[in-house]
């Protein structure tokens, strides 16, 4: 692989990689910080009073709650961690063919004796190493938290690592979608907008399925089904196995919901990686 | 040939931009492409590149083919696109850095040389916050640096002043005279008939016309006025000469070679007045653009 190209590609986002991780760790030390302002007998009562149907709209179950852990655990489902994820993602995917197409560099780069392929293979690879360390962030920052911050009931920081794995799974879903969608098109504009587009109805499609009865199904065509980082934390058995079997019911575990959004990923920068070693270059738009 | 392309046709759709074109230039040669807006330069040049996917035909550099094995023909040619965009994030010497790692043939201290020494440019200087010219001159500085066999310089004049365009006729004969191959496009006819060997014109995304330029400088038109009828041609020009002549007394005569046995006979004339001038490749292209004719 060309040198250039890698610190060109790392020189690029340095600065959005380095400002996400800084508020992903400071994101998952608060949650710890915010979990100790309640003991677990407390937030026992608490959640006594709570109606019933409400816990299906919660991120974890009423037991979990109750848990020093299971609170910690709603930091890796929060709305900004997930924006941050998805940032970093849609920003690099998109950024990968239809960016550079859109400032017209693609074509100075091409022009080198580098490969189409060497091109995408620097960008993907960066993508998903700068995400791995957005992860990794958020878990140190779960880490420092728990050993700097005094708890009711002590949590294992290992708890935590299959949420921080399955955040790093829909970065890798985003970041291949974003990719395939980007060597599809020519504006990066556009790649942002069908990958946006997708994300709400997808989000749209797991709230309704969650929330309105007789349409589960509709949970199925939703890609954040399979992210659901804070229900792995604590639950036995469930993390680290790939699908649960109980009687007739059926359940995929931490490992099967990553394996489908790294597959998914991994299968969609496949497919940028054919079509764009096919396509015509445009000229500089 | 070191560069050949045949029947080359490349079409979008119902539009077809390069038709059935066929050229060749060899080691060592400075060819020009000259055509309007659309006449399939770029085209023709971003398909030598590999850019895009020819529709039929062939074309190879080096006998490799320029689609399929693009990887091997980018080691051997440098090329400066019509529009030239730069990383806007990085400086003038960042650019230089990145251009002369990505491959090894490129010298950072002769691009250095050209950017700075021979085009004044501020290494410090951010892109974003060059002019367009600038941003021209050092793209054609991390161009002309590498060493390779054969150089594609998509119009490498459009943002650049006269010094500047001068400068880089002056780089090309440098390259010439260093056994490089030269195929560049351009608008400006007097470029083109200063620093090629051969000028390609072409219409509609079809080659019409090939000139080699040291033929076309030995070639003259006369204007003559006569106050008497014009005697009979001497059979020694061979029918050779293209002879037009008005009502009026107008005399046209456009010749293909060696002046010095047709001076004799003009003396011979009853001429009122004569103008002898070189034909020139402005007056050619005019044959087949006669209402797009660049003056520059």
């Amino acid at each position: 692989m060309n040198r250039a190209l890698w610190k060109k590609t790392i020189l690029e986002s340095r600065w959005l990689l380095a400002g996400g991780s800084v508020f992903m760790f400071a994101v998952q030390w608060l949650r710890v910080w915010i979990a100790s302002f309640f003991s677990v007998q407390s937030m026992e009562g608490i959640l006594s009073f709570m109606p019933v149907e409400v816990e299906g709209l919660l991120p974890v179950s009423y037991t979990q709650m109750a848990t020093t852990a299971g609170r910690i655990a709603i930091g890796y489902d929060d709305p900004i961690v997930l924006l941050l994820v998805t940032v970093w993602a849609v920003a690099r995917g998109s950024d990968t063919i239809s960016g550079e197409l859109n400032r017209g560099t693609m074509e100075m780069v091409l022009a080198q004796p580098v490969t189409r392929l060497g091109v995408l293979f620097s960008q993907g690879v960066w993508t998903l190493v700068g995400g791995a360390i957005l992860c990794g962030a958020a878990l140190l920052g779960t880490f420092v938290g728990l050993q700097t911050i005094t708890l009711d009931q002590p949590a294992d920081f290992r708890l935590f690592i299959p949420a921080a794995l399955n955040l790093y799974a829909i970065t890798v879903f985003l970041a291949g979608l974003s990719t395939m969608v980007s060597s599809l098109t020519n504006y990066r504009a556009r790649t942002i907008g069908i990958v946006g587009g997708f994300y709400a109805v997808s989000m749209v499609l797991k709230i309704i399925g969650r929330a309105a009865k007789g349409w589960e199904e509709l949970t199925y065509a939703s890609f954040f089904t399979p992210f659901e980082p804070q229900a792995l934390v604590g639950v036995r058995g469930r993390a680290w196995t790939f699908w649960i079997e109980s009687g007739d019911s059926f359940a995929l575990g931490g490992l099967g919901y990553d394996s489908i959004l790294i597959g998914l990923g991994l299968v969609f920068y496949v497919v940028a990686a054919v079509v764009f070693c096919r396509r015509d270059l445009p000229a500089p738009l | 040939m070191y560069v050949e392309t045949h029947s080359l046709t490349k079409s979008y759709g119902d539009f077809t931009a390069l038709d059935g074109f066929s050229f060749g230039a060899s080691r060592g040669e400075v060819v020009g492409l000259l055509g309007p807006n659309g006449a399939g330069k770029t085209t023709l040049l971003r398909t030598l590149m590999g850019f895009l996917k020819p529709t039929s035909g062939r074309a190879s550099i080096d006998g490799l083919d320029c689609h399929r094995q693009s990887f091997e023909v980018h080691k051997r040619v440098s090329y400066l696109p019509g529009d030239a965009r730069l990383f806007r994030t990085m400086r003038a010497r960042e650019v230089i850095d990145f251009f002369t790692t990505v491959r090894r043939d490129n010298s950072r201290a002769r691009a250095e040389k050209l950017a700075y020494d021979r085009f004044g440019l501020d290494p410090l200087r951010a892109v974003t916050a060059m002019s367009t010219g600038m941003r021209q001159k050092l793209a054609l500085a991390v161009t002309l640096a590498v060493d390779t066999p054969l150089v594609i310089l998509d119009e490498p004049t459009s943002n650049l002043d006269p010094t500047m365009r001068a400068d880089v006729a002056a780089l090309v004969a440098e390259a010439k005279s260093a056994g490089r191959t030269v195929i560049f496009s351009s608008h400006v006819i007097s470029e083109v008939e200063q620093v090629c060997d051969r000028a390609i014109i072409l219409r509609g995304g079809k080659l019409v016309h090939t000139q080699t330029l040291s033929e076309l400088k030995r070639k003259h038109r006369i204007r003559a006025q006569l106050t008497g009828p014009l005697p009979p041609l001497p059979a020694s020009f061979g029918g050779q000469i293209s002879l037009t002549q008005g009502a009026a007394g107008d005399l046209l005569i456009e010749t293909p070679g060696e002046l010095s046995g047709m001076l004799g006979w003009l003396a011979t004339l009853p001429l009122a007045e004569v103008r002898i001038e070189p034909v020139g490749l402005n007056a050619l292209y005019e044959q087949f653009h006669p209402f797009e004719v660049s003056q520059d």
